[in-house]
């Protein structure tokens, strides 16, 4: 028992850990800005699953097709193979980011539609739309391999790993960041992306206009519909670059029609974090920090499902945390707020301002 | 034939293009992908009807699926949209199962109406969970429902591979529940049981609770307005807690009534099972009303027969059935709009001047619609004839029905909770944001 315990910790304190969970983190952070980038638009991205779950299949069953086009018949071990492998796999996953951006956005596209044009209801809408992606998925994988929904590994090809010589001899973070995905790095940048985006452009500002006052943004004579719909654009690729980062960015890609509910993870992170950019990065990478415990631990005797279970129950257990918060919150207002009434405590200067208007009016007086 | 159509009323007739859509999917899809053709189409289309025993299946089939359906027709009018019927039904189903294995010395009269119990038990403590968790502490609900569902799927396939696996079966199934703890038999020969008069008789229950009983329009009323409820004096804690719960005991018994005689194996390894995600459809479809679950289900049971038949035959994959399922539903969804904005555009023709430059008014239509609709004062006819507010309940907004005028307060207050776009922070978000 010991034995196994001390092994236990051994694997979490490897640079594999880490290296899975940069893996599960990418597509995560890429599908929390997506979710993030959705709600600015006032949209709650409950489809984000489907999205994600389509742009995965289609990046993986391009990539394969277009693989397996480019080798032909040539058999592994010949001249021939290692000849065409290197092009057969920048093909494949160019063509296969290039697929799954389409379908993506395709998804993305039908659901603004329902959304933003139709106006139906976002959840049920929602909820609809990744049975649809879901069983559109399993369909398709089911019909190439008709036994079962897993396809082998080695048929698609995955994204590059980006090495940095300087890095890699780098003693212990070396190893991990000499042979991290390209899509690691990309996803890092998609969240400073947001941020700018949100932050720093006339178009971010429209888009948290249309979401908070939608009336002031009629007033400047923008179209709200169109402002949203330009986010939800955005927020669709960036979930379809998580769909991609899914199904290509580990070292043998795998594509499985058992649902994980990925995307659902990521919308409780960033709802868990009141849709805070960098508090919702740090959120997904806590969850990818307990996710890659599945990874590194299935060789162990311990079953696979329960070390699963605590992916889902470190989810809740952020809600619950994040809601207890919120009430710790109002409860120390409110406090406040009778002290102050009571006149126990003075009225509070605001924090943050050199010159808040309670200073600037006692210089006056 | 016009004229029958034209009798139909145009929110059937949506369905009925919204069900012909689906089963043209099927029938496209086996085109294209099968080699034997006719072969196919008839294992898929035909195979459901072709004998009593068939039929019978078919029936006993959507019994659980019925349930699942009611239990989210509850959940969707109090307008908490929580998943987790499909938890309910999971659990409830796996822990029937290691009930009955566990027992089976045990006999038949203690163990049934037991396991019974157990499952509605286990169905609304999952349901309440997330319920609580909403109404105590503000958490989303559809959120915190669906990551409860993964949670319970990986519980209940732990609890399968290593208390209940059948390892002389190919693959991951429990042990079959013994004949003599199935429900009993209502006719024999067909494999219909008890569980079909349960699931009929819960319609006709929940219908009168729905629409006759104080529950049920506690449940409307809260749906439809939340703060409205409040004014007249409803706690909307305890009436959502009450629908959540109610739900989630149907959603579980639905889950025990699969396993003692449909289903006698527990099979969902890591995936959700069909006959729930088609009962959340279902339930969609049909606008959550509860007579016509069973019409609705009958039709997704048919396709569903049909894809298992298919795949019996050829492999075909199973999911074709849920597939067309989505699309019925959201090709409704889209039908609908498409329907409404042709009401309120022939409105708007006869009421504005034709003469109106083209392109001015293309540019000027989406900003301006909804300022106008809202001061629209009530023209034109001033019939009142629909008296139910469950109708259309997803739509977002309503150009109809704005115009006209209204006189019930609940159905006031439900097209004011839609406008307000209150979905967005579903689970009351809103209270802590500041």
């Amino acid at each position: 028992m010991m034995a196994l315990l001390s092994q236990m910790l051994n694997a979490v304190f490897s640079n594999d850990y880490l290296a899975n969970t940069l893996q599960i983190a990418t597509f995560l952070l890429f599908t929390a800005v997506g979710v993030i980038l959705a709600r600015r638009s006032g949209v709650f991205f409950l489809a984000a699953d489907g999205v994600l779950s389509l742009s995965a299949t289609a990046a993986f069953l391009s990539n394969a097709g277009i693989r397996g086009l480019v080798l032909g018949n040539a058999q592994e071990g010949t001249a021939e193979y290692e000849q065409l492998i290197g092009r057969a796999n920048a093909f494949g996953w160019l063509i296969g980011m290039l697929f799954g951006l389409i379908v993506g956005m395709t998804g993305t596209l039908i659901l603004c539609w329902f959304l933003l044009r139709a106006k139906t209801n976002t959840l049920v809408t929602g909820i609809l739309f990744n049975l649809f992606a879901m069983t559109a998925c399993g369909m398709a994988l089911h019909l190439i391999h008709r036994e079962d929904g897993l396809i082998a590994s080695g048929t698609a090809a995955s994204f590059p790993a980006l090495k940095i010589d300087a890095v890699a001899k780098i003693p212990v973070l070396g190893g991990l960041f000499g042979s991290t995905n390209l899509l690691t790095y990309l996803a890092v940048a998609a969240v400073f992306g947001a941020f700018y985006l949100l932050n720093r452009t006339g178009f971010g500002l429209r888009l948290r206009a249309a979401e908070e006052n939608g009336a002031a943004l009629i007033g400047t004579g923008i179209s709200v519909e169109r402002t949203r719909f330009l986010g939800m654009l955005f927020a669709g690729a960036a979930v379809s670059l998580g769909g991609i980062a899914l199904s290509l960015a580990s070292t043998s890609p795998t594509l499985s029609v058992q649902p994980h509910g990925e995307a659902y993870l990521a919308l409780v992170a960033v709802w868990a974090c009141d849709g805070r950019l960098w508090k919702s990065s740090i959120a997904v990478f806590m969850l990818s920090l307990v996710g890659a415990l599945s990874v590194i631990w299935s060789d162990f005797p311990i079953p696979a499902s329960l070390v699963e279970m605590l992916l889902y129950a470190a989810a809740l257990g952020g809600l619950w945390i994040h809601a207890q918060n919120l009430k710790r919150r109002r409860k120390r207002r409110l406090r406040r707020q009778r002290r102050i009434v009571e006149g126990e405590q003075p009225t509070e200067k605001r924090k943050g301002r050199l010159f808040s208007r309670h200073h600037s009016k006692k210089a006056k007086d | 034939m016009n004229k029958v159509i034209d009798k139909i009323p145009p929110r059937v007739q949506r369905k009925l293009t919204a069900g012909f859509i689906g089963l043209f999917v099927c029938l496209l899809a086996i085109l294209i992908f099968e080699d034997h053709r006719i072969e196919a189409m008839k294992a898929f289309f035909l195979t459901p009807l072709s004998s009593i025993e068939e039929i019978g299946a078919l029936l006993s089939y959507l019994t659980p699926m019925v349930f699942v359906a009611l239990a989210t027709t509850i959940i969707f009018q109090c307008r908490r949209y929580s998943l987790s019927m499909i938890g309910s039904f999971m659990l409830s189903a796996s822990l029937v199962t290691g009930f009955l294995l566990r027992g089976d010395e045990q006999p038949g009269w203690y163990l049934i109406p037991a396991a019974l119990l157990i499952s509605i038990v286990v169905g609304a403590g999952v349901a309440g969970i997330p319920a609580v968790l909403s109404i105590r502490r503000r958490v989303n609900i559809t959120l915190s429902s669906l990551v409860l569902d993964y949670l319970i799927l990986q519980l209940t396939s732990f609890i399968l591979q290593n208390y209940m696996r059948d390892p002389s079966l190919g693959q991951t199934a429990s042990f079959e529940i013994p004949q003599r703890l199935f429900l009993l038999e209502i006719l024999p020969g067909t494999g219909i049981r008890l569980g079909f008069l349960f699931a009929a008789a819960a319609v006709a229950l929940l219908y009168l609770l729905l629409y006759r009983g104080r529950l049920g329009y506690e449940i409307r009323s809260v749906g439809a307005s939340e703060s409205l409820a409040g004014y007249v004096g409803l706690s909307y804690g305890k009436t959502v807690l009450k629908a959540q719960l109610l739900a989630g005991a149907l959603a579980g018994f639905g889950g025990a009534v699969e396993m003692m005689g449909i289903q006698p194996r527990y099979v969902w390894d890591g995936s959700f099972p069909t006959v729930a995600l088609l009962g959340i459809l279902a339930a969609v479809v049909v606008e959550y009303h509860p007579l016509w679950i069973p019409v609705c289900c009958l039709f997704f049971g048919y396709l569903w027969r049909g894809g298992m038949a298919l795949n019996a035959y050829s492999g075909f994959p199973k999911e074709v059935a849920l597939f067309a399922a989505a699309i019925t539903a959201l090709v409704l969804f889209a039908l609908r709009d498409l329907e409404l904005k042709g009401a309120s555009r022939s409105k708007t023709e006869k009421a504005s001047v034709p003469s109106a430059g083209e392109p001015v008014s293309k540019e000027l239509k989406p900003e301006a619609k909804p300022r106008k609709r809202r001061n629209q004062p009530s023209k034109g006819k001033q019939q009142k004839t629909h008296s139910a507010p469950e109708s259309a309940k997803t739509d977002a907004k309503m150009p109809q029905r704005e115009s006209q005028p209204m006189s019930d307060p609940l159905e006031k207050a439900e097209l004011e909770s839609q406008q307000n776009a209150a979905d967005y922070h579903d689970g009351g978000e809103e209270g802590g944001e500041k």
